[in-house]
Protein backbone atom coordinates (compact mmCIF):
# COMPACT_ATOMS: atom_id res chain seq x y z
CA UNK A 1 0.00 0.00 0.00
CA UNK A 2 1.36 3.44 -0.84
CA UNK A 3 1.62 6.05 1.85
CA UNK A 4 -1.01 8.09 0.09
CA UNK A 5 -3.54 5.27 0.24
CA UNK A 6 -2.64 4.86 3.91
CA UNK A 7 -3.45 8.48 4.58
CA UNK A 8 -6.68 8.17 2.64
CA UNK A 9 -7.73 5.21 4.72
CA UNK A 10 -6.75 6.88 7.97
CA UNK A 11 -8.75 9.92 6.95
CA UNK A 12 -11.86 7.85 6.26
CA UNK A 13 -11.51 5.94 9.52
CA UNK A 14 -10.88 9.05 11.55
CA UNK A 15 -14.49 10.06 12.30
CA UNK A 16 -15.38 6.54 13.44
CA UNK A 17 -12.37 6.31 15.69
CA UNK A 18 -13.04 9.74 17.11
CA UNK A 19 -16.62 8.90 18.01
CA UNK A 20 -15.62 5.51 19.37
CA UNK A 21 -13.08 7.29 21.56
CA UNK A 22 -15.65 9.78 22.84
CA UNK A 23 -18.02 6.87 23.44
CA UNK A 24 -15.45 5.02 25.53
CA UNK A 25 -14.66 8.16 27.49
CA UNK A 26 -18.38 8.67 28.14
CA UNK A 27 -18.67 5.12 29.47
CA UNK A 28 -15.77 5.83 31.80
CA UNK A 29 -17.58 8.93 33.07
CA UNK A 30 -20.77 6.92 33.55
CA UNK A 31 -18.91 4.32 35.58
CA UNK A 32 -17.27 7.02 37.70
CA UNK A 33 -20.68 8.58 38.39
CA UNK A 34 -22.11 5.19 39.31
CA UNK A 35 -19.36 4.73 41.89
CA UNK A 36 -20.34 8.02 43.55
CA UNK A 37 -23.42 6.28 44.92
CA UNK A 38 -21.20 3.80 46.76
CA UNK A 39 -20.11 5.08 50.19
CA UNK A 40 -16.67 3.44 50.07
CA UNK A 41 -15.81 5.73 47.15
CA UNK A 42 -15.82 8.84 49.29
CA UNK A 43 -12.30 8.76 50.64
CA UNK A 44 -11.65 12.28 51.81
CA UNK A 45 -7.89 11.76 51.97
CA UNK A 46 -7.66 10.71 48.33
CA UNK A 47 -9.76 13.62 47.10
CA UNK A 48 -7.78 16.11 49.21
CA UNK A 49 -4.49 14.75 47.87
CA UNK A 50 -5.64 15.24 44.28
CA UNK A 51 -7.10 18.65 45.07
CA UNK A 52 -3.75 19.71 46.45
CA UNK A 53 -1.86 18.41 43.42
CA UNK A 54 -4.27 19.63 40.78
CA UNK A 55 -5.68 22.80 42.30
CA UNK A 56 -3.19 24.21 44.71
CA UNK A 57 -0.26 23.32 42.49
CA UNK A 58 -1.76 25.31 39.62
CA UNK A 59 -2.22 28.55 41.58
CA UNK A 60 1.10 30.27 40.77
CA UNK A 61 0.97 29.70 37.02
CA UNK A 62 -2.74 30.59 36.81
CA UNK A 63 -2.01 33.77 38.79
CA UNK A 64 0.86 34.85 36.57
CA UNK A 65 -0.94 34.16 33.32
CA UNK A 66 -4.33 35.61 34.23
CA UNK A 67 -2.79 38.79 35.59
CA UNK A 68 -0.80 39.45 32.43
CA UNK A 69 -3.62 38.44 30.08
CA UNK A 70 -5.95 40.71 32.07
CA UNK A 71 -3.56 43.57 31.38
CA UNK A 72 -3.28 42.69 27.71
CA UNK A 73 -7.07 42.50 27.34
CA UNK A 74 -7.43 45.94 28.93
CA UNK A 75 -4.86 47.39 26.53
CA UNK A 76 -6.53 45.81 23.51
CA UNK A 77 -9.98 46.98 24.56
CA UNK A 78 -8.72 50.50 25.24
CA UNK A 79 -7.05 50.53 21.83
CA UNK A 80 -10.31 49.63 20.08
CA UNK A 81 -12.32 52.06 22.19
CA UNK A 82 -9.99 54.94 21.29
CA UNK A 83 -11.08 54.57 17.67
CA UNK A 84 -14.56 55.78 18.58
CA UNK A 85 -13.84 58.57 20.96
CA UNK A 86 -11.73 59.33 23.93
CA UNK A 87 -14.70 59.20 26.29
CA UNK A 88 -15.60 55.61 25.43
CA UNK A 89 -12.27 54.53 26.88
CA UNK A 90 -13.84 54.23 30.31
CA UNK A 91 -15.83 51.28 28.94
CA UNK A 92 -12.56 49.41 28.83
CA UNK A 93 -13.29 48.45 32.42
CA UNK A 94 -16.73 47.05 31.62
CA UNK A 95 -15.85 45.16 28.47
CA UNK A 96 -12.60 43.65 29.59
CA UNK A 97 -14.20 42.51 32.84
CA UNK A 98 -17.02 40.84 30.91
CA UNK A 99 -14.59 39.19 28.52
CA UNK A 100 -12.58 37.85 31.41
CA UNK A 101 -15.50 36.46 33.38
CA UNK A 102 -17.36 34.98 30.45
CA UNK A 103 -14.58 33.73 28.24
CA UNK A 104 -10.95 34.26 29.05
CA UNK A 105 -10.94 33.25 32.69
CA UNK A 106 -12.63 29.86 32.27
CA UNK A 107 -10.91 28.88 29.01
CA UNK A 108 -7.45 30.00 29.98
CA UNK A 109 -7.61 28.33 33.37
CA UNK A 110 -8.92 25.11 31.83
CA UNK A 111 -6.12 25.07 29.24
CA UNK A 112 -3.48 25.66 31.90
CA UNK A 113 -4.89 22.93 34.12
CA UNK A 114 -5.25 20.54 31.16
CA UNK A 115 -1.62 21.09 30.20
CA UNK A 116 -0.35 20.88 33.73
CA UNK A 117 -2.56 18.57 35.77
CA UNK A 118 -4.27 16.68 32.94
CA UNK A 119 -0.96 15.69 31.40
CA UNK A 120 0.33 14.64 34.83
CA UNK A 121 -2.74 12.44 35.36
CA UNK A 122 -2.26 10.68 32.02
CA UNK A 123 1.44 10.17 32.64
CA UNK A 124 0.82 8.80 36.13
CA UNK A 125 -1.98 6.42 35.16
CA UNK A 126 -0.10 5.45 31.98
CA UNK A 127 2.97 4.52 34.00
CA UNK A 128 0.74 2.55 36.37
CA UNK A 129 -0.80 0.76 33.39
CA UNK A 130 2.48 -0.36 31.85
CA UNK A 131 3.88 -1.53 35.20
CA UNK A 132 0.72 -3.62 35.82
CA UNK A 133 -0.38 -1.52 38.79
CA UNK A 134 -3.80 -1.11 37.18
CA UNK A 135 -4.04 -4.90 36.78
CA UNK A 136 -2.93 -5.26 40.39
CA UNK A 137 -5.79 -3.02 41.51
CA UNK A 138 -8.29 -5.07 39.56
CA UNK A 139 -6.86 -8.33 40.85
CA UNK A 140 -7.33 -6.96 44.38
CA UNK A 141 -10.98 -6.26 43.60
CA UNK A 142 -10.30 -2.52 43.85
CA UNK A 143 -11.90 -0.84 40.84
CA UNK A 144 -9.35 1.47 39.16
CA UNK A 145 -12.24 3.78 38.30
CA UNK A 146 -13.25 4.09 41.92
CA UNK A 147 -9.72 4.34 43.30
CA UNK A 148 -8.08 6.47 40.61
CA UNK A 149 -10.66 8.23 38.44
CA UNK A 150 -13.25 9.34 40.99
CA UNK A 151 -10.87 11.31 43.26
CA UNK A 152 -9.33 13.05 40.24
CA UNK A 153 -12.70 13.85 38.76
CA UNK A 154 -13.97 15.30 42.05
CA UNK A 155 -10.77 17.26 42.63
CA UNK A 156 -11.02 18.81 39.16
CA UNK A 157 -14.73 19.56 39.47
CA UNK A 158 -14.10 21.32 42.79
CA UNK A 159 -10.72 22.83 41.95
CA UNK A 160 -11.18 24.17 38.45
CA UNK A 161 -14.14 26.49 39.21
CA UNK A 162 -12.26 27.82 42.26
CA UNK A 163 -9.17 28.42 40.16
CA UNK A 164 -11.36 30.09 37.55
CA UNK A 165 -12.79 32.55 40.06
CA UNK A 166 -9.28 33.28 41.22
CA UNK A 167 -8.14 33.80 37.62
CA UNK A 168 -11.13 36.06 36.94
CA UNK A 169 -10.34 38.26 39.91
CA UNK A 170 -6.67 38.52 39.05
CA UNK A 171 -7.45 39.16 35.39
CA UNK A 172 -9.76 42.02 36.33
CA UNK A 173 -7.08 43.29 38.67
CA UNK A 174 -4.62 43.25 35.77
CA UNK A 175 -7.07 45.32 33.76
CA UNK A 176 -7.50 47.64 36.70
CA UNK A 177 -3.75 48.22 36.91
CA UNK A 178 -3.65 49.14 33.24
CA UNK A 179 -6.74 51.34 33.48
CA UNK A 180 -5.48 53.25 36.49
CA UNK A 181 -1.81 53.62 35.63
CA UNK A 182 -1.87 53.82 31.83
CA UNK A 183 -5.30 55.03 30.77
CA UNK A 184 -5.81 57.56 33.48
CA UNK A 185 -9.12 56.15 34.70
CA UNK A 186 -9.62 56.76 38.42
CA UNK A 187 -9.54 53.65 40.58
CA UNK A 188 -13.03 54.25 41.86
CA UNK A 189 -14.46 54.89 38.40
CA UNK A 190 -12.73 51.78 37.01
CA UNK A 191 -14.25 49.71 39.79
CA UNK A 192 -17.72 51.05 39.17
CA UNK A 193 -17.47 50.64 35.39
CA UNK A 194 -16.17 47.10 35.84
CA UNK A 195 -19.26 45.96 37.69
CA UNK A 196 -21.99 47.98 35.95
CA UNK A 197 -22.42 45.55 33.07
CA UNK A 198 -21.46 42.49 35.05
CA UNK A 199 -24.43 40.38 36.08
CA UNK A 200 -24.66 37.20 38.09
CA UNK A 201 -25.24 35.22 34.91
CA UNK A 202 -21.83 36.30 33.55
CA UNK A 203 -20.12 34.76 36.53
CA UNK A 204 -22.50 31.79 36.40
CA UNK A 205 -21.94 30.96 32.75
CA UNK A 206 -18.19 31.16 33.31
CA UNK A 207 -18.42 28.75 36.21
CA UNK A 208 -20.70 26.40 34.28
CA UNK A 209 -18.05 26.28 31.57
CA UNK A 210 -15.36 25.62 34.16
CA UNK A 211 -17.39 22.70 35.50
CA UNK A 212 -17.77 21.15 32.05
CA UNK A 213 -14.08 21.70 31.24
CA UNK A 214 -13.16 19.98 34.51
CA UNK A 215 -15.15 16.89 33.52
CA UNK A 216 -13.51 16.88 30.07
CA UNK A 217 -10.00 17.12 31.53
CA UNK A 218 -10.60 14.41 34.13
CA UNK A 219 -12.27 11.93 31.81
CA UNK A 220 -9.95 12.28 28.82
CA UNK A 221 -6.78 12.32 30.93
CA UNK A 222 -7.79 9.21 32.86
CA UNK A 223 -9.10 7.40 29.80
CA UNK A 224 -5.93 8.10 27.87
CA UNK A 225 -3.87 6.93 30.84
CA UNK A 226 -5.74 3.63 30.96
CA UNK A 227 -5.26 3.15 27.21
CA UNK A 228 -1.50 3.49 27.45
CA UNK A 229 0.56 0.74 25.91
CA UNK A 230 4.14 0.27 24.80
CA UNK A 231 6.50 1.30 27.57
CA UNK A 232 7.96 4.72 28.29
CA UNK A 233 7.43 5.83 24.71
CA UNK A 234 3.76 4.87 25.01
CA UNK A 235 3.40 7.02 28.12
CA UNK A 236 4.82 9.98 26.21
CA UNK A 237 2.50 9.36 23.28
CA UNK A 238 -0.52 9.01 25.53
CA UNK A 239 0.28 12.22 27.36
CA UNK A 240 0.62 14.16 24.13
CA UNK A 241 -2.69 12.81 22.88
CA UNK A 242 -4.42 13.57 26.16
CA UNK A 243 -3.36 17.21 25.96
CA UNK A 244 -4.27 17.54 22.28
CA UNK A 245 -7.69 15.95 22.73
CA UNK A 246 -8.60 17.87 25.90
CA UNK A 247 -7.54 21.16 24.27
CA UNK A 248 -9.71 20.44 21.23
CA UNK A 249 -12.68 19.40 23.32
CA UNK A 250 -12.36 22.38 25.66
CA UNK A 251 -12.33 24.81 22.73
CA UNK A 252 -15.19 22.97 21.05
CA UNK A 253 -17.27 22.95 24.23
CA UNK A 254 -16.47 26.62 24.79
CA UNK A 255 -17.68 27.65 21.32
CA UNK A 256 -20.75 25.52 21.78
CA UNK A 257 -21.64 27.08 25.13
CA UNK A 258 -20.87 30.60 23.98
CA UNK A 259 -23.18 30.13 21.00
CA UNK A 260 -25.92 28.64 23.21
CA UNK A 261 -25.64 31.52 25.70
CA UNK A 262 -25.74 34.01 22.85
CA UNK A 263 -28.88 32.59 21.30
CA UNK A 264 -30.65 32.07 24.61
CA UNK A 265 -29.73 35.56 25.76
CA UNK A 266 -27.67 34.35 28.69
CA UNK B 1 -17.46 -19.39 53.27
CA UNK B 2 -18.47 -21.56 50.37
CA UNK B 3 -18.77 -25.28 50.55
CA UNK B 4 -15.86 -27.35 49.36
CA UNK B 5 -16.82 -27.71 45.71
CA UNK B 6 -16.79 -31.01 43.95
CA UNK B 7 -13.53 -31.63 42.15
CA UNK B 8 -11.13 -28.87 41.39
CA UNK B 9 -10.63 -25.45 43.02
CA UNK B 10 -9.64 -24.10 39.62
CA UNK B 11 -10.87 -25.63 36.44
CA UNK B 12 -10.12 -24.35 32.96
CA UNK B 13 -12.04 -25.75 30.01
CA UNK B 14 -11.05 -25.34 26.39
CA UNK B 15 -9.69 -21.81 26.82
CA UNK B 16 -8.98 -19.88 23.62
CA UNK B 17 -7.51 -16.41 23.41
CA UNK B 18 -5.96 -14.44 20.57
CA UNK B 19 -4.10 -11.20 21.26
CA UNK B 20 -3.38 -8.77 18.46
CA UNK B 21 -4.64 -11.33 15.93
CA UNK B 22 -2.17 -13.97 17.14
CA UNK B 23 -3.63 -17.05 18.84
CA UNK B 24 -1.99 -17.40 22.25
CA UNK B 25 -4.16 -19.97 23.98
CA UNK B 26 -5.65 -22.67 21.78
CA UNK B 27 -7.74 -24.90 23.96
CA UNK B 28 -6.20 -25.05 27.43
CA UNK B 29 -7.68 -27.57 29.86
CA UNK B 30 -6.53 -27.94 33.43
CA UNK B 31 -7.71 -28.73 36.94
CA UNK B 32 -6.03 -27.57 40.12
CA UNK B 33 -6.88 -29.37 43.36
CA UNK B 34 -7.32 -27.76 46.73
CA UNK B 35 -4.10 -27.09 48.59
CA UNK B 36 -1.70 -28.19 45.91
CA UNK B 37 1.14 -26.30 44.25
CA UNK B 38 0.49 -26.46 40.54
CA UNK B 39 3.38 -25.32 38.36
CA UNK B 40 2.79 -24.23 34.77
CA UNK B 41 5.95 -24.31 32.67
CA UNK B 42 6.48 -22.87 29.23
CA UNK B 43 8.68 -20.75 27.05
CA UNK B 44 8.60 -17.01 27.63
CA UNK B 45 6.00 -15.51 25.32
CA UNK B 46 4.18 -18.84 25.34
CA UNK B 47 1.03 -17.51 26.98
CA UNK B 48 1.64 -18.43 30.62
CA UNK B 49 0.88 -14.95 31.90
CA UNK B 50 -2.13 -14.74 29.60
CA UNK B 51 -3.44 -17.97 31.12
CA UNK B 52 -2.88 -16.64 34.64
CA UNK B 53 -4.68 -13.40 33.84
CA UNK B 54 -7.73 -15.38 32.80
CA UNK B 55 -7.85 -17.01 36.23
CA UNK B 56 -8.49 -13.65 37.94
CA UNK B 57 -10.62 -12.24 35.16
CA UNK B 58 -8.06 -9.64 34.02
CA UNK B 59 -8.62 -11.02 30.53
CA UNK B 60 -11.77 -12.47 29.02
CA UNK B 61 -11.36 -15.49 26.76
CA UNK B 62 -12.52 -15.68 23.18
CA UNK B 63 -13.91 -19.10 23.99
CA UNK B 64 -13.89 -21.49 26.92
CA UNK B 65 -14.63 -21.42 30.61
CA UNK B 66 -12.85 -20.80 33.90
CA UNK B 67 -14.29 -22.10 37.17
CA UNK B 68 -13.00 -20.75 40.46
CA UNK B 69 -14.33 -22.77 43.39
CA UNK B 70 -17.23 -23.81 41.21
CA UNK B 71 -18.11 -20.31 39.90
CA UNK B 72 -17.79 -19.73 36.18
CA UNK B 73 -16.08 -16.32 35.96
CA UNK B 74 -15.53 -15.56 32.29
CA UNK B 75 -18.92 -13.98 31.82
CA UNK B 76 -19.33 -12.41 35.26
CA UNK B 77 -19.70 -8.63 35.40
CA UNK B 78 -16.75 -6.85 37.01
CA UNK B 79 -18.41 -6.38 40.40
CA UNK B 80 -19.46 -10.00 40.76
CA UNK B 81 -15.96 -10.93 39.68
CA UNK B 82 -14.61 -8.79 42.54
CA UNK B 83 -16.26 -11.12 45.06
CA UNK B 84 -14.34 -14.04 43.55
CA UNK B 85 -11.13 -12.00 43.41
CA UNK B 86 -11.31 -11.30 47.14
CA UNK B 87 -10.57 -14.99 47.69
CA UNK B 88 -7.50 -14.84 45.46
CA UNK B 89 -4.11 -13.18 45.62
CA UNK B 90 -1.86 -12.54 42.66
CA UNK B 91 1.86 -11.91 42.59
CA UNK B 92 2.75 -9.95 39.46
CA UNK B 93 5.98 -10.45 37.61
CA UNK B 94 7.57 -7.13 38.53
CA UNK B 95 5.60 -6.95 41.77
CA UNK B 96 3.32 -4.16 40.49
CA UNK B 97 3.65 -2.35 43.82
CA UNK B 98 1.98 1.04 43.94
CA UNK B 99 4.97 3.31 43.60
CA UNK B 100 3.26 6.29 45.18
CA UNK B 101 2.70 4.33 48.38
CA UNK B 102 5.17 3.08 50.99
CA UNK B 103 5.70 -0.61 51.71
CA UNK B 104 3.35 -0.34 54.68
CA UNK B 105 0.65 1.40 52.64
CA UNK B 106 1.01 -1.14 49.84
CA UNK B 107 0.42 -4.09 52.13
CA UNK B 108 -2.30 -2.22 54.00
CA UNK B 109 -4.06 -1.25 50.77
CA UNK B 110 -6.29 -4.32 50.35
CA UNK B 111 -7.13 -4.23 54.06
CA UNK B 112 -8.14 -0.59 53.89
CA UNK B 113 -10.14 -1.22 50.74
CA UNK B 114 -12.04 -4.26 51.86
CA UNK B 115 -12.18 -4.33 55.63
CA UNK B 116 -13.22 -1.99 58.40
CA UNK B 117 -10.32 -2.93 60.61
CA UNK B 118 -8.90 -0.34 62.98
CA UNK B 119 -5.50 1.15 62.28
CA UNK B 120 -3.93 -0.94 65.04
CA UNK B 121 -5.39 -4.13 63.65
CA UNK B 122 -4.24 -3.22 60.13
CA UNK B 123 -0.76 -2.50 61.43
CA UNK B 124 -0.70 -5.85 63.18
CA UNK B 125 -1.80 -7.66 59.99
CA UNK B 126 0.71 -5.77 57.80
CA UNK B 127 3.57 -6.67 60.13
CA UNK B 128 2.41 -10.26 60.26
CA UNK B 129 2.35 -10.46 56.45
CA UNK B 130 5.78 -8.85 56.10
CA UNK B 131 7.13 -11.31 58.65
CA UNK B 132 5.63 -14.23 56.73
CA UNK B 133 7.61 -13.29 53.65
CA UNK B 134 10.78 -12.87 55.65
CA UNK B 135 10.97 -9.09 55.88
CA UNK B 136 11.55 -7.05 59.02
CA UNK B 137 8.77 -4.52 59.07
CA UNK B 138 10.70 -1.90 61.04
CA UNK B 139 13.32 -1.85 58.28
CA UNK B 140 11.10 -1.69 55.21
CA UNK B 141 7.74 -0.28 56.30
CA UNK B 142 8.50 3.33 55.47
CA UNK B 143 10.37 2.73 52.22
CA UNK B 144 8.97 3.42 48.77
CA UNK B 145 9.15 0.62 46.16
CA UNK B 146 11.87 2.40 44.19
CA UNK B 147 14.22 1.91 47.14
CA UNK B 148 13.75 -1.88 47.13
CA UNK B 149 15.74 -4.56 45.31
CA UNK B 150 13.97 -6.89 42.87
CA UNK B 151 13.78 -9.71 45.39
CA UNK B 152 12.43 -7.44 48.12
CA UNK B 153 9.80 -6.02 45.77
CA UNK B 154 8.56 -9.53 45.12
CA UNK B 155 8.38 -10.25 48.83
CA UNK B 156 6.46 -7.08 49.56
CA UNK B 157 4.11 -7.82 46.65
CA UNK B 158 3.60 -11.30 48.04
CA UNK B 159 2.86 -9.86 51.49
CA UNK B 160 0.27 -7.62 49.83
CA UNK B 161 -1.24 -10.58 47.98
CA UNK B 162 -1.55 -12.47 51.28
CA UNK B 163 -3.04 -9.59 53.28
CA UNK B 164 -6.64 -10.67 52.81
CA UNK B 165 -5.79 -14.31 53.55
CA UNK B 166 -6.67 -15.66 50.13
CA UNK B 167 -7.59 -19.27 49.41
CA UNK B 168 -5.79 -19.22 46.08
CA UNK B 169 -2.50 -17.50 45.22
CA UNK B 170 -1.30 -17.04 41.65
CA UNK B 171 2.38 -16.40 41.00
CA UNK B 172 3.55 -14.91 37.72
CA UNK B 173 7.24 -15.75 37.21
CA UNK B 174 8.08 -15.37 40.91
CA UNK B 175 11.80 -15.92 40.31
CA UNK B 176 12.34 -13.81 37.20
CA UNK B 177 14.85 -11.03 37.62
CA UNK B 178 16.38 -12.41 40.81
CA UNK B 179 19.57 -14.44 41.21
CA UNK B 180 19.32 -18.26 41.43
CA UNK B 181 19.89 -18.34 45.20
CA UNK B 182 17.10 -15.83 45.73
CA UNK B 183 15.00 -17.82 43.26
CA UNK B 184 15.31 -20.98 45.35
CA UNK B 185 14.54 -18.94 48.45
CA UNK B 186 11.36 -17.55 46.89
CA UNK B 187 10.24 -20.98 45.80
CA UNK B 188 10.92 -22.22 49.34
CA UNK B 189 8.80 -19.38 50.61
CA UNK B 190 5.95 -20.36 48.29
CA UNK B 191 6.11 -23.94 49.57
CA UNK B 192 6.12 -22.81 53.19
CA UNK B 193 3.22 -20.41 52.71
CA UNK B 194 1.13 -22.98 50.91
CA UNK B 195 1.70 -25.43 53.78
CA UNK B 196 1.17 -22.97 56.61
CA UNK B 197 -1.80 -21.10 55.13
CA UNK B 198 -3.23 -24.09 53.26
CA UNK B 199 -3.66 -22.06 50.10
CA UNK B 200 -3.89 -23.43 46.60
CA UNK B 201 -0.99 -22.12 44.52
CA UNK B 202 -0.57 -21.78 40.78
CA UNK B 203 3.00 -20.91 39.82
CA UNK B 204 3.80 -19.88 36.29
CA UNK B 205 7.52 -20.07 35.52
CA UNK B 206 10.22 -21.12 33.07
CA UNK B 207 12.60 -21.83 35.94
CA UNK B 208 11.75 -25.53 36.31
CA UNK B 209 14.88 -26.52 38.20
CA UNK B 210 14.03 -24.60 41.33
CA UNK B 211 10.26 -25.06 40.90
CA UNK B 212 10.28 -28.89 40.73
CA UNK B 213 11.17 -29.51 44.39
CA UNK B 214 8.08 -27.60 45.55
CA UNK B 215 5.61 -28.69 42.86
CA UNK B 216 2.83 -31.19 43.52
CA UNK B 217 2.00 -31.29 39.85
CA UNK B 218 3.55 -29.76 36.75
CA UNK B 219 2.04 -28.85 33.40
CA UNK B 220 3.76 -27.74 30.21
CA UNK B 221 2.06 -25.04 28.17
CA UNK B 222 3.24 -25.43 24.60
CA UNK B 223 1.67 -24.15 21.40
CA UNK B 224 -1.27 -22.73 23.32
CA UNK B 225 -2.23 -26.07 24.88
CA UNK B 226 -1.24 -28.14 27.88
CA UNK B 227 1.20 -30.55 26.22
CA UNK B 228 1.96 -32.65 29.28
CA UNK B 229 0.93 -32.82 32.91
CA UNK B 230 1.86 -34.84 35.98
CA UNK B 231 3.91 -35.03 39.17
CA UNK B 232 7.42 -33.58 38.76
CA UNK B 233 9.17 -36.99 38.91
CA UNK B 234 6.97 -38.39 36.17
CA UNK B 235 7.30 -35.22 34.21
CA UNK B 236 11.08 -35.28 34.37
CA UNK B 237 11.16 -38.90 33.25
CA UNK B 238 8.66 -38.30 30.46
CA UNK B 239 9.53 -39.41 26.94
CA UNK B 240 7.21 -36.80 25.46
CA UNK B 241 9.06 -34.84 22.78
CA UNK B 242 7.79 -31.44 23.90
CA UNK B 243 8.75 -32.11 27.51
CA UNK B 244 12.22 -33.35 26.55
CA UNK B 245 12.78 -30.34 24.33
CA UNK B 246 11.73 -27.95 27.07
CA UNK B 247 13.82 -29.53 29.80
CA UNK B 248 16.92 -29.83 27.61
CA UNK B 249 16.76 -26.35 26.18
CA UNK B 250 16.47 -24.74 29.56
CA UNK B 251 19.01 -26.74 31.53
Amino acid sequence: MTTLQGYGQALRRWPFEFFAYIGEATLLLAEALRWLAYPGTWRFGRIALQLERIGWGSFPVVAAISLTIGMAVAFQTAYQMQKFSFSTQIYTASFSTLMIFREIGPVLTALIVAGRAGAAITAELGAMKITQQIDALRAMAASPVRVLVVPRLLALVIGLPLLTVFADVLGVFGGFLVGVTQLGIGPRLYGEMAITLLAFKDVGTGLLKAFVFAVIIAVISCHQGFRTEGGAEGVGRSTTWAVVITFLLIIAADSFFTAIFYFTGQ
Amino acid sequence: MTQEPQGAVIEVRDLHKALGGRPVLRGVNLRVRRGEIFVVLGRSGGGKTVLLKHLVGLLRPDRGEVFIEGTEITRLPERALDRVRLRMGMLFQEGALFDSLTVFENVAFPLREHTRLSFREIRRRVRECLKMVGLRSEEVEGLYPEALSGGMKKRVALARALALRPQIVLYDEPTSGVDPAMGREIHGLIARLSRELEVTSVVVTHDWESAFPIADRVALLEGGRIAAEGPPEEFQASEDAAVRAFLQRDS
